[in-house]
């Protein structure tokens, strides 16, 4: 994204519209961009002015003596019931409304998982030699299988080539 | 949807994370800060008590069950916290909690009593003056469009009704007036 | 959940580090406050630079590839020009292979099977996959460490070892060319401490200029089936699918339909992503076929199907099969259980 756009985004943040998730993103982005955190003062401070004709003096001292007190107290873990419920353990937080977004998923903690195969479970694992797994893989697994080469790279993993896994992918056998 | 932003973000400051609520003070400090120092003409006091009420929401935040927006919610409690900071300093301690009719009936007393400090004058006067001076230099639309957004808080389909353009041209036209602004800000502010 | 708390505080050491690199005040501060893992921050460090050094630098060489006890090479060529990735990777060996990729487009040619895959990318609008917020996120489920210096193919590189917090996800180490910070080797180890991936250049040259003719598909598709791959988008509130063992970290990266020619048939997919390892979660619904659900390993990916109603779902991820089993054991279709 050229800076150009990202200060238009800020712009539309500010007058509340960019969407749900674009906002979430920039503001996240907003704490780790010193420039944009910049800008962002200055159109929040040329706003505050022409709605009420004086602004206080914010900065970013402001947020950081917060952060530093907040720092000292015990983080909140606190799940507040949710107008769409479903079990206790079962928080599935969607946060918006399109691809690309980050939602934060906080499942049951599965620290303690073991697995105990369900009723709807086919086939137990099933480690086998992996020429014979090849052999083994239909048409559709091999599709999901591009896919998932394909788009895991949006999560960006670092060094990863993402594209390496594709090129030695082997779908003849 | 600003509140569907801040029911996220309270959610995941539920959920431990710590930094989101940095989102949420930044996004709210002008508004908290503006809205004490109509109680605490001191600047630098109520900045501090602007702080302080964003950390008495933080500790209260695994209490607040989202029946009322968070702004909402937070502005109850820098109302509170400006009236108690008052109190305090008057040497007549209160801890009671005041509900939001109260808090608001002695919003309106205080604010007769409001006075501007020469600091905040200072710096609003010149801001206020610089901006003007780049908004009477805009080009007609540019100067049309801001001002429906910040002086008559129209949304930006109302503009692009009232301008009787797209939507797009809004954005764009409040997008290059900031931009405008901004560039004699940054000269002021160095 | 304790153990969220002690991370968080590690986050605001990141934080602290990450801000250190962006503000030269801080950076002093930190020089001389932060007596606490400083080869941490370094680390993170290295991981920033070897990112952008990825992305935005002219290169070509050979690497070598190994999974499931086979080897093979291939030639990659990278280009950053006018604010624009383009890579292309060929195999060396049959059966030939060849993906292309144009900033947001990604070609994949498999002339053994007259197959072509193109898939867009739909435009990266969510910021927060950026650094460093992603890295902020990865160390609260992984260890960085500076490790020794080492040579790969004659130049002289810094190992970073990614350790995981718990064993769902896989440790990777990853050798940074000290010269120009590209990844030189890579290796993602699996529960016995074995290398189930290994990546490696075996020759490595960076360029000024990489001409465009290098950049195209050599690949000639005439006779080839194409088989386009659409994808769409859908709006989280669609989903219809609760996930309810996802472990920590794991954040959901995209939400989309995948249409497939020339059935048409849509599958769901749910890309779920701590920033290093990430798991695809698809759903499928059956059209009356009889569909095996299975554990399977292939190479560093682990998957795990199972039946839910009508639905055929599939987890698999370049992570350990206890992970995808949980997740896939966690997937409930919500229309069930709202009940309150």
């Amino acid at each position: 994204m050229s800076d150009d756009d990202l200060r238009q985004k800020l712009s539309l943040l500010l007058d509340g519209e960019l969407s749900e998730s674009d906002s979430l993103a920039l503001m996240a982005r907003i704490e780790s961009d010193a420039t944009l955190r910049r800008q962002w003062h200055r159109y929040r401070l040329v706003s505050e002015v022409m709605r009420s004709g004086k602004v206080l003096p914010v900065d970013d001292r402001f947020v950081d003596q917060v952060r530093a007190t907040i720092a000292n107290e015990p983080a909140i873990l606190a799940p507040r019931p949710e107008k769409h419920r479903y079990r206790e353990k079962a928080v599935t937080a969607a946060l918006a409304a399109s691809l690309a977004v980050v939602a934060v998923l906080v499942g049951k903690s599965v620290k303690d998982y073991s697995p105990v195969p369900g009723p709807e479970v086919l086939a137990q694992t099933e480690l086998v030699d992996p020429d014979e797994v090849r052999s083994a893989l239909d048409p559709q697994f091999q599709d999901y299988l591009v896919t998932h080469y394909e788009t895991a790279y949006l999560a960006g993993a670092p060094g990863l080539l993402p594209y390496a896994r594709l090129v030695t992918y082997d779908s003849s056998r | 949807m600003g509140e569907q932003l801040d029911e996220e973000l309270v959610r995941r400051v539920q959920r431990g994370d710590k930094t989101a609520f940095d989102i949420l003070v930044r996004k709210y400090q002008y508004k908290i800060a503006q809205l004490i120092n109509r109680y605490i003409k001191d600047p630098h006091e109520a900045l501090d008590v602007a702080q302080e009420s964003f950390i008495k929401a933080y500790r209260a935040l695994p209490s607040f069950r989202g029946e009322s927006a968070f702004y909402t919610w937070l502005y109850r409690i820098a109302i509170n916290t400006a009236k108690n900071h008052i109190a305090m300093r008057a040497r007549r301690p209160s801890e009671d909690e005041i509900e939001i009719e109260e808090a608001e009936q002695f919003e309106s007393a205080v604010r007769l009593k409001d006075q501007e400090t020469p600091e905040g004058v200072v710096l609003s006067e010149e801001l206020a003056r610089v901006i003007q001076f780049a908004l009477d230099e805009l080009p007609e639309e540019l100067r049309t469009a801001i001002s429906l957004r910040e002086f008559d808080g129209l949304s930006y389909d109302e503009i692009a009704q009232v301008m009787n353009c797209p939507v797009g041209t809004v954005r764009s036209r409040i997008f290059r007036a900031r931009e405008a602004i901004d560039k004699k800000l940054k000269v002021l502010l160095g | 959940m304790v153990s969220l708390f002690a991370l968080s505080v590690d986050m605001l050491r990141i934080r602290r580090v990450l801000a250190w690199q962006i503000c030269l005040m801080m950076f002093a501060a930190e020089a001389l406050g932060g007596t606490g893992e400083p080869r941490h921050g370094d680390a993170v460090r290295w991981l920033m630079d070897m990112r952008q050094a990825v992305t935005q630098l002219n290169y070509r060489g050979v690497v070598a590839y190994l999974k499931d006890k086979h080897v093979e090479s291939f030639q990659l060529v990278h280009a950053f020009t006018g604010g624009t990735e383009h890579e292309r990777l060929v195999s060396m060996n049959t059966p030939l292979r060849e993906v292309v990729r144009n900033a947001e487009k990604v070609s994949c040619y498999f002339p053994d099977t007259k197959t072509v895959f193109v898939e867009n990318k739909p435009p990266r609008r969510s910021v927060l996959l950026e650094l460093p917020e992603d890295l902020k996120q990865l160390s609260r489920h992984y260890d960085f460490k500076l490790e020794a210096q080492e040579y790969v193919a004659q130049r002289l590189s810094q190992v970073i070892s990614i350790e995981p917090r718990d064993d769902f996800r896989y440790a990777r180490r990853i050798w940074v060319d000290l010269e120009s910070k590209l990844p030189l080797k890579f290796e993602l180890i699996g529960e016995n401490g074995q290398a189930v991936e290994q990546m490696m250049f075996t020759s490595l040259s960076i360029e000024e200029i990489i001409p465009d003719s290098e950049l195209n598909a050599s690949t000639k598709v005439d006779a080839f089936t194409w088989q386009v791959n659409r994808r769409e988008a859908m709006p989280l509130r669609s989903l219809k699918w609760a996930l309810r063992s996802v472990p920590d970290g794991f954040q959901m990266i995209s939400y989309t339909r995948l249409i497939r020619t020339p059935t048409e048939h849509p599958v769901e997919h749910i890309l779920l992503s701590d920033g290093f390892s990430s798991v695809s979660i698809y759903i499928d619904e059956l059209g009356g076929d009889i569909v095996k659900g299975h554990q399977k390993k292939v190479g560093a990916i682990n998957a795990h199907s199972r039946k839910i109603d009508r639905y055929l779902v599939t987890v698999m991820g370049e992570v350990p099969a206890k992970t995808v089993q949980a997740i896939a054991g966690g997937v409930h279709l919500q229309v069930n259980d709202a009940h309150d």
